[in-house]
């Protein structure tokens, strides 16, 4: 078992899970994160802070979401790790909308 | 010494060593001394993360890279407010970061408290985590059949999770030799998990309620009816997240066990009953929706562990609220009675915001801490304080460096059964008798 962050996080990228991993294993592209199971401690600070509810531990995927562990791992092993927060995408608050999440935090 | 900015953070734990982190990485060019009370680091990830939960230990390998950056030292085995007073760090800093977590449990405050068999979370966690403030316990109260956990977060569940575990299943963790002994001859097998509130009220995480229900040869069950249970919960929207492990472990209620859960809601415990030890509790009905006719309820009982949450301990010349066990602040600034910030001492962790969230979350705290002091040193010049550690020498104390804290750590190793990561070294004398050994060989 271990903590991936799913297809929300694609175009907004908020970042807030990068201030409170405790052992920085978030690593990102342009568009979006990824965990790096290997480094990850599955403490779970980063499930209730993100403002699009993106981060599942793999135990909580819904049937067919079973990718997600392929994909964090495959993408976290060739992307940089992020150490501190960065601005969202350009489109982050129209897609946080989309998604149904509209209460800013 | 001189020409840079010095910083003292006081305690090594979670909010300790990311406070440490985040100065090292500011712009700012600056030195950490981190003072650590005990000759060991990492505050509560040594002793309150669950010995079986070695995963989120593995967390210090972070504290480890903190630990080895040429701007910290870590200064072992020293007490503000014993070796050294808050005006030492004063004189010697240019601030002061609080770190120091919230060493105390909140009380019931009811009748039979004190008597022997009833334990607050910080004495029973930290004697079964080998703390050195605790681990000589020799009563753990294990020899009744039936004990009685007060609280409905995870502490609570860390503590039912390890009365109810099979000696072979705990040998798996870093529970010290006496004390994995004290489980092995336990005779409790029925564990009352009481909470003062409904379901959706529970502090709990998922991942912590899963792992309840998934102990090989433990029933959970629910005394006040689980479908009571799963019709609160589905009115309470908030906590949709827990439905399903709720769900999950009504399930495996139906299941066989040796060993049971019991898990309350709306009760707390009126008075514990006992002459010379704890007998039994006497509940109250704290919410109408749980409420027990014909009202009143008594477990039988040998040992029960109030886990409802810890406080900070007050220091002098520090402000201290003493209702929530915190240090006053804005931000991370320590302030007076008025909100005006006290010069240069700040505070962040669990003695900053209280006993909540996960080892991340004290990151992010420390970061707003480390922020605030940052924007206050701004253009300041260093004090170029004196050095503490030759006053500390003046004073007959040696400081235990982290180097020392590694001889200890390999040598922690080295010992361990073949199933556990470590055996601790629980004691301050018994690290102390330890580093003089190795310095003379």
């Amino acid at each position: 078992m271990t903590h991936v962050v799913t297809d929300n996080c694609e175009r907004c990228r908020f970042t807030e899970c990068v201030t409170v991993c405790p052992v920085e294993c978030f690593h990102g592209g342009p568009t979006r994160l990824y965990i790096d199971a290997a480094v990850c401690i599955d403490c779970g600070a980063c499930v209730p802070v993100c403002p699009v509810r993106a981060i599942s531990e793999t135990f909580d995927l819904e049937p067919g979401q079973e990718r997600w562990v392929e994909i964090n791992r495959d993408f976290a092993a060739a992307l940089p790790v992020i150490r501190a927060r960065e601005a969202p995408t350009a489109g982050a608050e129209a897609r946080r909308i989309e998604l149904g999440f509209t209460a800013p935090r | 010494m001189s020409g840079v900015i010095a910083i003292a953070v006081v305690g090594s734990g979670p909010s300790g060593f990311y406070a440490a982190e985040a100065l090292l990485r500011s712009d700012r060019k600056l030195r950490v001394d981190l003072i650590e009370r005990l000759p060991f680091p990492y505050g509560l990830v040594r002793y309150g993360v669950a010995p079986d939960h070695l995963k989120l230990k593995s967390v210090t390998a972070v504290f480890d890279r903190v630990a080895a950056d040429p701007g910290l030292r870590f200064i072992g085995g020293v007490e503000i407010g014993r070796e050294l007073s808050l005006d030492d760090l004063r004189a010697h800093y240019d601030a002061v970061v609080l770190a120091c977590g919230t060493p105390a449990s909140r009380r019931l405050d009811v009748p039979g408290e004190d008597l022997p068999g009833v334990f607050a979370s910080s004495a029973f966690v930290g004697w079964y985590n080998g703390h050195p403030d605790h681990a000589s316990c020799s009563d753990a109260g294990l020899v009744a059949d039936t004990a009685v956990v007060v609280g409905h977060g995870n502490v609570a569940l860390d503590v039912c999770r390890l009365l109810s575990k099979s000696a072979e299943s705990l040998a798996a963790s870093d529970l010290p030799e006496p004390m994995l002994a004290a489980f092995a001859e336990s005779r409790v097998r029925t564990v009352h998990l009481l909470g003062r509130g409904t379901p959706g009220r529970a502090r709990f995480t998922a991942k912590e309620l899963r792992e309840l229900g998934e102990l090989p040869g433990v029933r959970v069950r629910f005394p006040q009816a689980a479908s009571r249970v799963l019709a609160a919960l589905e009115t309470d929207g908030d906590h949709a997240a827990l439905l399903p492990t709720w769900r999950a472990l009504a399930a495996c209620g139906e299941r066989a066990g040796e060993r049971e859960i019991h898990v309350w809601f709306g009760v707390a415990p009126e008075r514990f009953i006992g002459d010379t030890r704890l007998r039994g509790v006497r509940l109250r009905a704290t919410d109408r929706l749980f409420a027990q006719p014909p009202g009143v309820h008594e477990i039988d009982c040998g040992l029960a562990v109030s886990c409802i949450g810890y406080r900070g301990l007050a220091m002098a010349g520090v402000p201290f609220d003493a209702g929530t066990g915190t240090v006053p602040n804005a931000g991370g600034r320590v302030v007076d009675s008025c909100g005006v910030a006290l010069p240069s001492l700040y505070v962040t962790g669990w003695l900053k915001r209280g006993p909540t969230g996960v080892i991340g979350t004290n990151r992010a705290d420390s970061l707003e801490t480390i922020a605030a002091l940052l924007e206050d040193i701004a253009g300041r010049e260093p004090k170029s304080g004196d050095d503490v550690v030759p006053l500390l020498e003046a004073r007959g104390v040696r400081p235990v460096t982290f180097a020392d804290w590694q001889r200890i750590d390999r040598h922690e190793r080295d010992r361990a059964r073949a199933t556990a990561p470590r055996e601790k070294v629980c004691s301050i004398d018994g690290a102390r008798e330890f580093l003089g050994r190795a310095e003379r060989s």
